[in-house]
């Protein structure tokens, strides 16, 4: 169990997909404008890594080393549709507002390096473990960098107006560049952060 | 030639038990997919086109017909005609257009009566979100509501084109123009 814990918690802050190894930033560039999106993103992305890393750990025994990333890549891309279908279904609106970012959710370079490096690795309930911190890590720093961007962008949280009706809405917060931006002083704060707890 | 034989049967059985995964969930998922179309659409009918009573499905006409353009950039996908009672008042066209990233479909409504574009609503889209996705606005689509057929409809003349959505705005301008020919077309005939 402390096993357990040691990498949910890795996922989250030592090695956080987006801040610390750099992965999966497309579509937290594309899809933060609003936070809406991003919780679901997140909700979405984390249930794809969980369902695909356990599914990849459990059969790391049989799967051949010459197929292993065809297995991985039609694993991610089931799960991944019945992400998509299921919000079709169930959720037209959101899925409406996700739009092209959830079938891509395939090529989300997090899932694809969880699968390789660590779930055909090691057993599953730590595999599950590590998905878990991963896709928990990706949902708080996407929404983050929402939060910023929809208030500055819009004057609004999850599309409920904050600021005056007056305030016009900062178009560099809702263009790539801003969650650009917002990425790298993210960075700058958690390494300060941690260099200082080193220290 | 034995590994290849573990590794083809690996591989054929993995790829099998994903496409009866997937069409399990498909088979659940379908009906209400298809469902909330269909309701969205009807929903939709109602409501940009208020005035009317009932709605009637026509067949288009062959693109021969007239000579509008149609093609990757706008395409005429479905045509209902707006009643009150018995009387015509209107239709409501389904279009298609070549947006930023992807194909839009949209309902417009014009009324006959009034010679008006009631409004009208987009169904889908692939457009940035947070940019070309402004299109679904209500700032963006009341330009449209009650406008007189008459108008230009040109972007930055009538149209407020959505900043930074150049290409957005003009599918949806692209899309009222395609109507508004095939209207004129049918009148001449």
């Amino acid at each position: 169990m402390n096993q357990f814990w040691y990498y949910f918690k890795n996922g989250i802050i030592n090695e956080n997909p987006v801040l610390r190894l750099m992965v999966g930033i497309c579509s937290v560039l594309a899809v933060s404008v609003k936070v809406e999106n991003c919780l679901a993103m997140g909700a979405a992305v984390t249930f794809v890594t969980v369902c695909s890393s356990a599914v990849i750990s459990s059969m790391r025994k049989i799967v051949p080393d010459e197929v292993r990333i065809p297995i991985f890549i039609v694993v991610i891309s089931t799960f991944t549709t019945i992400v998509d279908l299921v919000m079709k279904a169930y959720m037209p609106p959101l899925s409406k507002a996700m739009g092209i970012f959830i079938p891509l959710i395939v090529v989300n370079c997090i899932i694809m390096a969880r699968a390789e490096a660590f779930a055909s690795r090691k057993p599953v309930l730590i595999s599950i473990a590590d998905a878990l911190g991963m896709g928990i890590g990706y949902t708080l720093v996407i929404t983050a960098i929402g939060v910023v961007r929809e208030l500055f962008g819009y004057g609004s949280i999850l599309s409920f107006p904050l600021l005056p009706k007056t305030y016009k809405g900062m178009m560099f917060m809702v263009f790539p560049p801003g969650a650009f931006l917002l990425i790298g002083i993210y960075i700058a704060v958690l390494n300060h952060l941690s260099r200082r707890k080193s220290k | 030639m034995k590994p290849m034989i573990k590794i083809t049967f690996t591989l054929a059985i993995v790829c099998t038990l994903a496409a009866a995964g997937l069409a399990a969930v498909n088979q659940v998922t379908q009906k209400a997919i298809k469902e909330n179309s269909q309701k969205e659409l009807q929903e939709s009918l109602v409501k940009i086109f208020p005035a009317a009573e009932h709605f009637e499905s026509v067949s288009l006409p062959t693109p021969s017909a007239g000579n509008l353009k149609e093609g990757k950039d706008f395409s005429l996908l479905e045509l209902y005609q707006a009643k009150q009672g018995d009387t015509k008042i209107g239709y409501v066209f389904k279009v298609g257009t070549q947006g930023y990233g992807g194909q839009i479909t949209l309902l417009i409504a014009i009324s006959t009566q009034d010679q008006k574009m009631m409004g009208m609503k987009i169904l889908e889209h692939q457009e940035t979100p947070g940019l070309g996705s402004e299109i679904t606005s209500s700032r963006f689509l009341n330009q449209f509501l009650e406008k007189p057929l008459t108008d230009p409809y040109q972007l930055n003349q009538d149209i407020q084109a959505l900043s930074g959505a150049t290409i957005s705005s003009k599918a949806i301008v692209r899309a009222c123009q395609g109507v508004l020919t095939f209207l004129k077309e049918g009148a001449n005939q």
